[in-house]
């Protein structure tokens, strides 16, 4: 009897086992099915590497609904937002942490996103929910050289170029997409109609893209030129 | 002129009390409090043709000064659009050659702005008022000081900026020996009213020009040699005059107007300090002889 129950203990352990691993291949094969990844390289005219570029891949095809997107910080230090360029998905929610030793004034009053949260400093305000595609301006209503940029996309495929102007985009359904580029020296980036681009699971899709700035970008070291009533304070 | 400098004094007061009613009035005592610490610190060198402000050529001269200053105060946060800046500066001009004319400044200032909403494009306009002292190596030279001014200013873009502004000064100073019979010998006792305007262009992230215009009417001191005397005192309608430790022969005072033009050049070493190099020029006029200065100055600035 007890040898029995110990052999039919055995066959059970056995089949747990089988399941277990069972599943693990299924998930293994699920993810290297949608784990494909875009190579995007991002340069000027004069062939320079260009940084804090946002990379996004619009879909030619009908997406399943993607997974909550994750919620992100845009950190006040030294009077500056950090990072300049953010990009984000459609529903993420924003914090903004003040650690400097002084109060700041977030806002933005863009179409996609208008907010204040009026000054603080030493408590985490409530997040902020980035709801609507677009760009959003953020700046400081203190100091007026404060400013930083969140892109909101439509897609949850998109990522920043490093120093090197490399973006890459991973777990990408195979298929075709159209890549575009949001910066925020471009002007009328919503009228660009886009490069395409093939990922397979064969192989990294990679592109070269270039983006024509119109304008500089300012993320000011604004010099102090005097104090009390000549200066900037 | 004592009436009209009343008018003036009168106005700036008045354009005070608007931005005080302004803060006031929108007031959100959940927001006040006493917020940032200022920390500034500059020294400049300034080199001028003409700092004995004399109207003939033979007798003005140049020099090069040296001036540190050290700014400490805080801002108190009234709402969320409105800020109350208290200081206290401290300055200090050393002459190359003419030592004697160095001199020693500590003001206690005021200054409230308020901003006109939220966004960096919003108008703002500030009133500002400061009392000090002066204190030179030339008695009749050490003063009473007073300022009283109301600027507004509005950012263009990310570029520019700029800035109308007023201010009355005043300079409360002692009796020099008296040089000519008949004639007060209180050459510091100054009064002016400034306009001025400015604007502010950033050329890229770290550097800075800005051009400013001021026109200025009231009294200014000058000094001439002794062989002149006698042609100022034909030609102008002097004030006072007093016997010049500085610069030998006579100091005056007398009522005219001036137009300075200054452009300035800053680049941001960091976030905190600036290297800045600027060049000046004044044309002054009183009754019929003319006052013209030319002023190079660098500096180097911190501010916390």
């Amino acid at each position: 009897m007890k040898t029995l129950f110990k052999a039919n203990k055995l066959k059970l352990s056995a089949f747990k086992i089988l399941l277990v691993s069972s599943l693990f291949a299924l998930i293994f094969i699920s993810s290297t099915s949608h784990a494909e990844q875009a190579n995007i390289s991002v340069s000027d005219a004069k062939g320079k590497q260009l940084k804090d570029v946002v990379v996004f891949l619009e879909p030619q095809f009908q997406q399943k609904n993607s997974s909550k997107p994750v919620d992100i910080i845009i950190d006040q230090r030294d009077k500056e937002f950090i990072p300049l360029v953010s990009a984000v998905q459609v529903g993420t929610s924003i914090r903004f942490p003040n650690n400097d030793k002084i109060r700041h004034h977030v806002y933005s009053f863009s179409k996609s996103k208008s907010f204040e949260i009026p000054l603080y400093k030493d408590v985490d305000p409530t997040p902020v929910m980035f709801d609507k595609a677009g760009v959003v301006p953020l700046g400081c209503n203190i100091h007026d050289w404060m400013n930083a940029y969140v892109f909101v996309s439509e897609t949850p495929y998109f990522a920043l170029t490093d120093k090197n102007g490399n973006a890459q985009i991973k777990n990408l359904p195979s298929g075709k997409y159209q890549a575009k580029l949001y910066h925020p020296s471009m002007k009328d980036w919503e009228k660009q109609s886009g490069k395409a681009i093939q990922v397979t699971s064969a192989k990294t899709a990679t592109m070269q893209m270039q983006l024509n700035k119109k304008k500089k970008l300012f993320r000011t070291f604004r010099p102090p030129t005097g104090s009390g009533t000549s200066s900037y304070r | 002129m004592e009436s009209k400098a009343c008018e003036e004094k009168t106005s700036l007061s008045f354009g005070i009390a608007i931005v005080l009613a302004f803060s006031f009035s929108t007031t959100q005592l959940v927001h006040a409090e006493w917020v940032e610490f200022i920390n500034d610190a500059s020294i400049h060198v300034t080199h001028s043709d003409n700092i004995n402000t004399s109207a003939f050529s033979a007798d003005s001269e140049s020099d090069t000064s040296i001036s540190p200053a050290y700014t400490f105060g805080r801002f108190y946060q009234v709402n969320d659009l409105t800020r109350l800046r208290l200081a206290l500066d401290l300055s200090a001009d050393y002459y190359d050659e003419f030592s004697k004319f160095d001199s020693t400044d500590i003001k206690g200032s005021a200054m409230l702005l308020h901003k006109f909403g939220v966004g960096f494009k919003k108008p703002w306009i500030r009133g500002h008022a400061s009392i000090g002292r002066k204190e030179t190596k030339i008695d009749w030279r050490d003063s009473d000081l007073l300022e009283i001014g109301l600027a507004s200013g509005r950012r263009f873009g990310e570029r520019l900026s700029g800035k109308l502004g007023v201010k009355f000064n005043k300079r409360d100073g002692g009796s020099g020996v008296i040089a000519v019979p008949g004639k007060p010998s209180n050459v510091a006792d100054m009064e002016s009213t400034s306009l001025s305007f400015d604007l502010d262009y950033l050329l890229n992230e770290r550097s800075q020009i800005s051009a400013g215009f001021t026109h200025r009417n009231g009294d200014f001191d000058s000094a001439c040699t002794v062989e002149n005397v006698a042609i100022v005192l034909e030609n102008e309608n002097v004030d006072a005059i007093t016997l010049d430790d500085v610069f030998g022969g006579c100091a005056y005072r007398l009522d005219g107007s001036s137009n300075a033009l200054k452009l300035q050049y800053s680049y941001a070493l960091g976030r905190h300090s600036s290297l800045n190099v600027g060049y000046e020029v004044r044309e002054g006029k009183a009754d019929v002889l003319e006052y013209d200065t030319a002023l190079w100055n660098a500096s180097f600035m911190y501010s916390r």
